[in-house]
C-alpha cells in the first residue's frame, strides 16, 4: 500500500457529506443551548460562578470532541454518482487523446 | 461544516457569542440580587468617633517649605453587615470610611479616606470593629481643617467577577466636627 500527499491530506481534512453536516450543525446546536442553560442555571442555584465556568468549559470540550471528528455516521450518506451511460470511447480511442498544453 | 478546521471556528464562534448571552444573564441577576436584597441601604454604625489632630512640617504629611500642616487621624466604632453585597458574582469588596466636609465655597465638597478594608467573603462580611484607628493621615489643601463639621459615611466598591464596578454607600447617620485648631498648635 502506498499513500499520495492528496491521500493524506484528504485523511486530514476530514470530510463529511450534506447530511452528515446538517447532523453536526443540529448537535452543535442541541448541545450549546444545554451548556449554557445549564451552566447559567446550576452556577445561580449554588451561587457560584466557578461552576458556571466548569460547566460551559467542559460543553465546549465535549462539544469539539464530538462535531471536529469525521466519525461513520456522518458518512453514511455519501453521493452516489450515475454509471457512464454511453461508453463512447475504448480503450484505444482514449489512448488518441492528446493534451496539448495552455498557449501562453 | 465540510472540513475538520470548519467545524471548529463554527463550534468556537458560536461557544463566544453564547458566552456572551450567559454573561449577560449573570450580570442582569446580579443587579437583580443586589436590588432585592436590599444593597443600597445597607444599615451601618459608625460610633465612638475621636479625632486626633497633629501639625506636621515633613513634606510627607503635605506640608510645603517646613509650614505646619494639620494632619488628623481617627478612632471609631464599625457595626455594618456587608452580606447583601455577596451573591455568585461579587468577587471581593472594597469597604472604605470616608468624610465629606464643606470647602471655601458653598459649593465645593472636600471627600477623605481615613480607612478601608477589602471584604474577601460572605464569611467576613460581618464588621465588628472596636477602637478601630484608621489607616491613613489626612491633611486638607488648607493649613487647618477650620473646625468643620464633616459626615462619615462607611460605602463599598463590589468588584464583580463580570460585569461593571458597582459603588454605593450604607445608610449611617455620623458627624464629626474638626478642632478648631490654630497653626502650630498654639
Amino acid at each position: 500500500m502506498s499513500f499520495s500527499l492528496a491521500d493524506v491530506t484528504e485523511y486530514f481534512t476530514g470530510t463529511i457529506d450534506y447530511k452528515g453536516q446538517e447532523l453536526a450543525t443540529s448537535i452543535l446546536y442541541k448541545l450549546l443551548n444545554f451548556f449554557a442553560l445549564s451552566s447559567f442555571l446550576v452556577g445561580f442555584v449554588y451561587q457560584d460562578i466557578v461552576y458556571s465556568v466548569a460547566i460551559f468549559g467542559t460543553g465546549l470540550v465535549v462539544i469539539a470532541v464530538v462535531i471536529s471528528p469525521p466519525f461513520k455516521f456522518y458518512n453514511k450518506h455519501n453521493l452516489k454518482f450515475l454509471p457512464v451511460k454511453n461508453q463512447v470511447f475504448s480503450a484505444d480511442t482514449i489512448s488518441d487523446v492528446v493534451i496539448e498544453p495552455i498557449q501562453q | 461544516m465540510f472540513s475538520i478546521t470548519q467545524r471548529f471556528q463554527t463550534l468556537s464562534n458560536t461557544a463566544l457569542t453564547y458566552a456572551i448571552y450567559v454573561a449577560v444573564a449573570v450580570v442582569a441577576t446580579f443587579y437583580y440580587q443586589l436590588y432585592f436584597d436590599g444593597a443600597s441601604s445597607v444599615p451601618a454604625t459608625v460610633d465612638n468617633i475621636s479625632i486626633k489632630s497633629h501639625f506636621k512640617s515633613s513634606r510627607s504629611f503635605g506640608s510645603m517649605n517646613k509650614k505646619p500642616k494639620e494632619n488628623t487621624k481617627l478612632t471609631f466604632d464599625i457595626d455594618a453587615d456587608l452580606s447583601p453585597l455577596f451573591n455568585w458574582n461579587t468577587k471581593q469588596v472594597f469597604v472604605y470610611l470616608t468624610a465629606e466636609y464643606p470647602g471655601k465655597n458653598s459649593q465645593a465638597s472636600n471627600k477623605v479616606t481615613y480607612w478601608d478594608k477589602i471584604v474577601t467573603s460572605k464569611e467576613d462580611a460581618n464588621l465588628e470593629l472596636k477602637n478601630q484607628r484608621s489607616k491613613y493621615n489626612v491633611w486638607d489643601v488648607e493649613k487647618t481643617f477650620r473646625g468643620r463639621e464633616a459626615v462619615v459615611r462607611l460605602e463599598w466598591n463590589i468588584q464583580p467577577h463580570i460585569g461593571p464596578l458597582v459603588w454605593g454607600s450604607t445608610v449611617s447617620n455620623a458627624t464629626i466636627v474638626y478642632p478648631d485648631s490654630k497653626v502650630g498648635g498654639k
